[in-house]
């Protein structure tokens, strides 16, 4: 399904720009959440995580890729996570960008809620950027960055758990062309 | 989890690039059109994957993901430990004329003894 929102400069986005909304996926099972076929020509791609649970202490990233898969190394990635009671850490990946600081920020308590923002940074390369903020429903918070140059065009990504299951909330994407 | 992986490009043993499909015929044609090879999955984080492009196979290090879990489980009870030691904790740790008292110095000794521990099977 694709739509036209009304004008708007906010954030680069400017008034004819289209919109194209993936299906939502429920994340109830499984460890990963792919979305594939996204539209040529994405300069911007929003993926947002709605009270995703899952089964015990993970880590959750995102990798992306283009016609010949998912590509899984030269990622420069960081999150940093806070129990929001004192602690903090960081979490370091070159295989996808790390969306959660420390496992223990998305326990089996943590409902994960927030955005991903990627951004085409460099067109001729295939550049992209990815900010995330990922608030939850207790106390924890991660915000993630970091940078990634494909082989091709994104048209495809991967939102994948480190270990357990997702049990709850659902995953949306919307691509901006 | 889809039964087929296309590995798509590696680099010595570690994973660049790949597809998973249900069948191994949409594995096959991957590999047909972007290169690579074609092997079941082998299950697991691909983070512990280990791809030899040679022999055409990739293995899931189990052993490998499993002491990163264990790890992470330690260090998440290093954290709730080190948590509970409050600034109230602190002060009850402290010298009897300072706000302190032999309980307070109790509990903390017994925490600390508890950190170690886990910070013994680091």
């Amino acid at each position: 399904m694709a739509n036209t929102k009304p004008s708007s400069t906010f954030l680069g986005i400017s008034s004819g720009d289209t919109w194209t909304y993936a299906t939502r996926v429920a994340t109830t099972s499984g460890t990963t959440v792919d979305f594939t076929g996204l539209p040529s020509g994405a300069r911007k791609i929003f993926v947002d995580l709605n009270g995703v649970g899952n089964t015990g202490d993970a880590l959750l990233n995102l990798t992306i890729g283009d016609s010949g898969g998912l590509e899984t190394s030269g990622y420069i990635s960081t999150a940093f996570g806070t129990n929001g009671t004192g602690g903090v850490d960081a979490e370091l990946l070159t295989s996808g960008f790390a969306l959660i600081g420390k496992s223990g920020y998305f326990d089996t308590n943590t409902l994960l809620h927030g955005i991903l923002e990627l951004t085409l940074v460099n067109e001729s390369t295939e550049g992209w950027a990815m900010s995330g903020l990922l608030g939850t429903s207790n106390n924890p918070f991660n915000v993630s960055a970091g940078t990634k140059t494909l082989s091709g065009e994104l048209d495809r990504l991967r939102i994948t758990l480190s270990t357990g299951a997702f049990d709850a909330g659902s995953i949306g994407v919307v691509s901006e062309t | 989890m889809k039964n087929f992986i296309a590995i798509v490009k590696s680099s010595g043993d570690k994973l660049d690039k790949y597809a998973d499909f249900d069948t191994e015929a949409d594995a096959n044609a991957h590999a047909a059109k972007h290169g690579g090879f074609v092997c079941e999955n082998p299950g697991g984080h691909t983070d512990y994957w280990v791809v030899n492009a040679s022999e055409k196979t990739v293995v899931f290090d189990k052993s490998a993901s499993d002491a990163v879990a264990a790890r992470q489980v330690i260090m998440k009870s290093i954290a709730t430990l080190e948590a509970e030691v409050s600034q109230r904790r602190v002060r009850e740790a402290g010298a009897d004329d300072a706000g302190g008292s032999q309980s307070g110095r109790d509990w903390m000794k017994a925490q600390e003894a508890k950190i170690a521990t886990e910070r013994g099977k680091l």
